[in-house]
């Protein structure tokens, strides 16, 4: 069953489309990782999906259901950012009570261990807590809501390496205790990559790709060697990215769907290419890269 | 997993009840601007003096009026706040629709303003208290005589609805702000303006004052001033259900 079914999304934000007819269906009960550049529009979907924001055009459905100002999306799902508001009258312990009478399926005993575990001074209040400090307690409440579908955006902002790998751990603990549909964005794929069942690669409003962890991992391969060898190699096949090129030697991405054995005996070495790579290359400009600004420069 | 089900009216309660936590501060404020507003009505609502040659006699009334004044605008102006972005997106961060919302926000201004109506009525006997025993006076009248039970249940319901008003308006013009800024300057030179309209010796904004403020018939100002409340509370739940939150 597809918790979430998007056609033809559109959604324009300051005069430009942040989503740019975009589709996707993300099936009941996986992880699905989402990544893309800054402004790829990533946060964009994601508030829609939560019922937020409305689109523009295009069609959206969440639990077979429109998400904006629908109550029962908005009971299953949870959207967890580093912005999320808690008043600042109650403490966050309290804000943990009250969270529980909202959410049905509320875990109490995991919030409670989970705010034990990373020290939390339960008579804070919310804004009083430093930037890594509210993503961590933003991600107890994420995590402790069991909704059927909750929303990661961006959810390690300014937590500190140890706290990211306890982060990653519990989700994916508490994900085998009590599956549901998570959906987390980020530009980090390799952080996340061990966790993910599904990738979502979305680029300028668009989707680029949606496959499984495996399946990315063997989309595309690094082909290297003797430049005029690898140059006329090339000709039948889909070029993602040139990484170097000098008259000498170079290396290409390539789409992965030939056999290797037959480029091996050219001479030309075939790796493969770490997922979180391949999501640069495949959203890269085709303006280069960042080297090339530095070079115009020091020429002229 | 299964879908949890959920109706509007238990998460109206439970946002209800979660603002009534939260936003304390508003009752705080009615107890600063209450306090203030008792200070100033210990100086005397009107005060006239006489004399016949040998007594000089000067009268000074005390009533409610200034703190129930200063009640309105502390309604009107926490209904605008209410409505502001830090407001919205407390409630936005747990389960919430605009409908369920705005009904949780109205149960809870009717019920900041119930209290602070009844407060401010209630306000009039702690005037004349201090007055007894601050000012240096020589007789001390109150009208105890004709005032009956029912009469003062009309005061009562009359504070309430005046400062509901008043709730309402801000309510209104708090959610109008938040869909533009731009209303922010537009609308009081609009209500402003209204004051430039003349169609007979009164202006515009007096005869919409006086439609509410110098009704003789009780039942009339009540069906009134609730159908206007009403109006308002519609009308803002109607203008802000299309809005985008967590931007």
């Amino acid at each position: 069953m597809n918790v979430i079914e998007c056609k033809d999304l559109v959604k324009n934000y300051g005069g430009a489309n942040a989503l740019d007819h975009l589709s996707v269906f993300i099936k009941e009960n996986t992880i699905t990782g989402l990544i893309g550049r800054n402004g790829a529009g990533k946060t964009t979907l994601l508030k829609i999906i939560a019922g937020f924001w409305k689109a523009t055009s295009g069609e959206v459905k969440v639990f077979n259901r429109q998400p904006f100002n629908n109550l029962i999306v908005s009971a299953n799902s949870i959207f967890v950012d580093d912005m999320m508001d808690f008043t600042s009258a109650l403490t966050i312990k309290e804000l943990l009570d009250e969270a529980k009478t909202f959410y049905p399926n509320w875990d109490h005993d995991l919030a409670e261990g989970l705010l034990n575990y990373f020290e939390f001074n339960p008579n804070q209040s919310h804004q009083s807590l430093s930037k890594g400090k509210k993503s961590t307690y933003n991600m107890i409440i994420g995590l402790a809501s069991k909704c059927a579908l909750t929303i990661f955006d961006e959810p390690t902002t300014g937590m500190d390496a140890a706290v990211r790998k306890d982060f990653y751990r519990a989700l994916l603990k508490d994900y085998i205790q009590s599956p549901r549909t998570i959906i987390i964005s980020s530009h980090h794929l390799d952080e996340v990559e061990d966790l993910l069942e599904d990738v979502l690669l979305i680029h300028d409003g668009k989707t680029l790709l949606h496959l499984s962890i495996e399946e990315l991992k063997e989309y595309a391969v690094k082909i290297s060697g003797r430049t005029a060898l690898v140059m006329q190699y090339l000709d039948n096949k889909e070029v993602i990215y040139k990484e170097e090129i000098n008259s000498e030697t170079c290396s290409v991405i390539v789409r992965n769907n030939f056999p290797h054995e037959s480029v091996k005996r050219l001479g030309i070495t075939v790796s493969s290419v770490k997922p979180s790579d391949l999501c640069v290359y495949l959203t890269s400009q085709s303006k280069g890269g960042i080297d090339d600004v530095f070079s115009k420069r020091e020429s002229v | 997993m299964s879908l949890a089900n959920v109706n509007l009216s238990n998460i109206v309660i439970k946002q209800y009840r979660y603002k009534m936590k939260s936003f304390i501060g508003v009752f705080l404020a009615l107890m600063v601007i209450q306090v203030f507003g008792i200070l100033i009505s210990m100086l005397g609502a009107s005060s006239s003096g006489f004399s016949n040659g040998f007594f000089f006699i000067n009268v000074t009334s005390y009533t409610a009026n200034v703190v129930i004044a200063f009640t309105m605008i502390w309604a009107f102006t926490n209904a605008i706040i209410v409505t502001t972005k830090s407001y919205r997106e407390d409630d936005f961060t747990f389960i919430s629709n605009r409908l369920s919302y705005n009904l949780s926000n109205i149960l809870f201004l009717i019920t900041a303003c119930v209290i602070g109506a009844i407060t401010a009525f209630l306000s009039r006997g702690v005037i004349y208290i201090l007055v007894f025993f601050v000012n240096d006076l020589e007789t001390f009248l109150t009208v105890n005589q004709e005032v009956n039970m029912a009469d003062y249940l009309i005061g009562v319901l009359a504070t309430i609805l005046i400062v509901l008003l008043a709730g309402a308006a801000g309510y209104v013009v708090g959610m109008l702000f938040q869909l533009n800024k731009l209303l922010i300057f537009i609308l009081p030179v609009f209500v402003f303006g209204l004051d430039f309209i003349r169609t007979s010796n009164e202006s515009t904004l007096q005869r919409i004052f006086e439609f509410y403020f110098t009704e003789q018939v009780f039942t009339i100002f009540v069906v009134k001033t609730i159908m206007t409340i009403l109006l308002g509370f519609g009308l803002a739940a109607l203008l802000t259900n299309r809005m985008e939150v967590r931007r």
